[in-house]
């Protein structure tokens, strides 16, 4: 009887490749994902959760109801910073210095 | 606080912004008229100024500079920067004999049009005698009130002296009507070469209508008529033809040619620009974006693909315009005059879902068509989007036109806002990393209508505008959402849509719009986000509370669910090499208790993950088992064992043999998961420990 053979069988992930998911999972590099939701990262070798989004306001309060938006363009001006952007109404807004 | 700008603009039209190097904002629908913002007032502006319809009023007077001879006289509008509009109608004068003057007795004021309260001044022009080629300014009147204008007395020496006014330029283009009024019917504008272009239809359909035999009225019944209507076409569903709209009476009222052949009552209808319209492209006269006369500026994209295509966006790459139709991409280039010496040509069988599905980063076009995301550098097209792509199959067609692009240079990513099939929101962005060329998949609590980056106060910031609030995006080591400091609180009772808690934990307003995540229990990673809070013990969520939440479940406000799955690895088929079977982390400690991670293995595809045989409580590697349950949690607190400060080890073993002969466990799939609260959640390394 041979000996048996005690090395180490197994997949060391040190890199984590990203979501893959148009590939049969079976064939896919070690590393690379089927699911990935709210992770990944912008260090090679380091799988990390995504930042978190913090509460802003633009300059003297406002509402924050009225910011469901289609789109948005921010533009730096003279008199400060601003983004004009487009309600679901269709009403175009500007809100002064974000922050 | 924040200001309206445009009150009148449509729902039913995305709008598309172009800033110009003079700092103003052109805004445009394609359904109402463009408007312009100089980036400080309260208002917008219509863009381009109206002509004059009517023509001066000048006779001759005595005591004045003429030759003998006929003069052409005219005049226009100006606002207090420099813009004007075309000139107005032309009035001949033809002098009795030399010497005489001209006395402009009714100079028309500007009133009643779009323009007419950015009109600021009034310019008189006059040709030299027997000339009709060349304008020269005679004099300003500086308001727009006065309408007369008496001492008109130069001589044409002294008149071609002032500033000339040349009907045409050598090259026989417009030049003193040059000034015409931008196209209503255009969505999309883009600054590129100095010149403002617009493009891209769109279509209205808000409603029904009615119309009877022999008739070209055209009665709406939950329509939103405007007068920028007339001109564009209208198809009825059950007519036999289009035809176009010649007048506009109310929102419920047009008239259309030919008259109706039929009586059709509450049906369906689309206004669309003439057909021989929709992928016409205008221009401006160079740095001057609100000038574009229409019959001259413009060009035709001829779509000779396989199928017809609309103009639906469009950007500026190094000075070539880029015109983005859903299922194609043109690259614009010309070198003086865009109608005369520019050409289209076909780059690429990719398109855009709409102007939004475009953004830049790091001199690289990100865009996403029906097949997904992909990049345009340098004229070549590149696709990223290949691992992901079956994901895009999942679009929900009725949200195409919500779909957007977003950028974080700071991250070095590009993320592409979408909503699948199912969704209830539009609450994922595809991120792909164009560093590392990576994806991953994020889902936010809330749902995301537009995005953008810009430099606050000289830092560089991500702003995100949901259904609930403006948000920015921390470029901090924080891994929680909206709240400064993550609650973690258990459950104490469930109320219809919302739940209780301990006093205390919902301490505040400043919470409302902010995320639940569960973290233990059958809902665990499930988010709802709270709606209202009532106290201090009950907050109510958006939506029920999951059905697997129940007394004593742990939840955390602020907290983000994450998950990463692996691939399907190979158990070995030789028995004798199999070694142990286990799943290994090296992670980084925290300084805080807030935050596990669970681990858990799929066996041979199965959908539902293997649960544990028995109860295991962590010691050194630090992975605690329940039995019947599914989750490994490891303990990632970084006083959990001074033998890992800085770096952390916990493996969850499990159990199964591959027989090389008989039914066996062939294939295995490891899966992370858990909620970061606080401080981000960092692996270094996984081992599947027994497989391949």
């Amino acid at each position: 009887m041979p000996d048996l053979d005690r090395s180490f069988t197994g997949t060391r992930i040190a890199d984590f490749g990203g979501l893959r998911t148009n590939a049969d999972p079976h064939d896919i590099k070690p590393g690379e994902s089927v699911v990935q939701k709210n992770c990944g990262g912008s260090t090679r070798g380091v799988l990390k959760t995504r930042y978190g989004v913090k509460s802003a306001s633009f300059e003297d309060g406002d509402d924050a109801a009225e910011y469901a938006a289609l789109v948005c363009l921010p533009i730096n001006t003279p008199l400060g910073d601003r983004i004009i952007y487009q309600r679901e109404s269709g009403a175009i807004v500007f809100g002064t210095n974000p922050a | 606080m924040t200001t309206e700008l445009i009150t009148d603009f449509k729902a039913d039209s995305t709008a598309s912004f172009a800033r110009t190097p003079a700092g103003e904002v052109f805004i445009a629908n394609g359904l109402n008229r463009p408007r312009k913002w100089d980036g400080f007032s309260a208002s917008a502006v219509a863009v381009g100024l109206d002509a004059p319809t009517t023509a001066p009023t000048v006779s001759e007077g005595s005591s004045g500079g003429s030759e003998l001879g006929t003069y052409f006289l005219a005049y226009r509008f100006g606002d207090a920067y420099g813009n004007y509009s075309n000139l107005s109608p032309v009035t001949e004068v033809t002098t009795s004999a030399t010497g005489k003057k001209f006395n402009w007795s009714s100079v028309p004021i500007a009133s009643g049009t779009d323009s007419s309260s950015r009109i600021a001044k009034r310019q008189l022009f006059r040709t030299l005698v027997d000339d009709a080629e060349v304008f020269h300014l005679v004099t300003e009147i500086n308001d727009n009130t006065t309408t007369s204008y008496s001492t008109d007395t130069l001589t044409d020496d002294d008149l071609s002296n002032n500033a000339e006014l040349p009907v045409l330029n050598d090259d026989d283009s417009l030049n003193a009507n040059r000034f015409g009024v931008p196209p209503f019917n255009k969505a999309v504008v883009v600054w590129n070469q100095d010149r403002l272009f617009y493009l891209g239809d769109v279509d209205y359909s808000q409603g029904t209508v009615s119309v009877t035999s022999g008739s070209g009225s055209v009665t709406g019944t939950g329509t939103q008529f405007i007068k920028e209507f007339v001109g564009k076409w209208i198809w009825i569903e059950g007519d036999s033809r289009g035809r176009e709209i010649v007048s506009f009476s109310s929102t419920t009222g047009i008239t259309v040619t030919p008259v109706a052949s039929g009586d059709l009552t509450d049906a369906a209808f689309v206004i669309k620009t003439a057909p021989a319209e929709r992928n016409v492209i205008y221009f401006s006269e160079v740095e001057e974006p609100e000038s574009v006369p229409q019959s001259q500026n413009q060009f035709l994209i001829q779509e000779n693909g396989e199928y017809q295509d609309d103009i639906v966006g469009g950007f500026s790459d190094t000075g070539t315009l880029i015109v983005g139709m859903r299922n194609h991409l043109y690259q614009f280039s010309y070198q003086r005059q865009p109608h005369l010496d520019g050409a289209a040509q076909l780059i690429a069988r990719r398109g855009m879902l709409n102007n939004r599905c475009h953004a830049m980063a790091d001199g690289t076009h990100f865009l996403l068509d029906r097949l997904g995301p992909y990049a345009l550098s340098g004229g070549q097209v590149r696709d990223i989007g290949e691992p992901v792509r079956n994901l895009f199959r999942s679009l929900d067609d009725d949200y195409l036109n919500r779909c957007f692009i977003s950028v974080n240079q700071q991250e070095k990513t590009v993320r592409f806002h979408v909503r699948f099939t199912g969704d209830t929101k539009l609450n994922r962005a595809l991120q792909y990393n164009y560093e590392l060329d990576r994806w991953q998949e994020n889902v936010y609590p809330w749902g995301i209508g537009a995005a953008c980056e810009m430099d606050v106060s000289g830092v560089r910031s991500s702003f995100m505008l949901t259904d609930k609030s403006l948000l920015r995006i921390e470029s901090m080591e924080d891994s929680v959402d909206l709240v400064d400091t993550p609650v973690i609180a258990t459950v104490t009772n469930k109320a219809p849509g919302g739940i209780f808690a301990a006093s205390g934990t919902f301490n505040g307003l400043t919470m409302i719009g902010a995320p639940i995540v569960f973290l233990t229990g059958e809902s665990a990673g499930e988010t709802v986000v709270i709606e209202q809070i009532l106290g201090s013990t009950l907050a109510y969520t958006e939506g029920a509370v999951p059905s697997g939440v129940v007394v004593g479940d742990l939840f955390a406000i602020g907290g983000i669910a994450w998950q990463w799955k692996s691939g399907i690895l190979d158990f070995p088929r030789d028995n004798q090499i199999q070694g142990e079977r286990s799943i290994e982390l090296v992670f980084k400690p925290h300084d805080t208790n807030r935050n596990t991670i669970a681990i858990r293995h799929y066996l041979n595809h199965k959908t539902s993950p293997e649960t544990a045989d028995m109860d295991y409580v962590g010691g050194d590697e630090a992975c605690s088992q329940t039995a019947g349950k599914a989750d490994g949690i490891v303990n990632i607190y970084k006083n959990r064992d001074s033998n890992y400060e800085t770096v952390g080890f916990a493996r969850k073993t499990f159990s199964g043999k591959h027989a090389h002969y008989g039914v066996s466990d062939r294939w295995v799939t490891a899966e992370l998961r858990g909620a970061a609260v606080g401080d981000p959640v960092e692996i270094y390394e996984v081992t599947v420990a027994g497989a391949k």
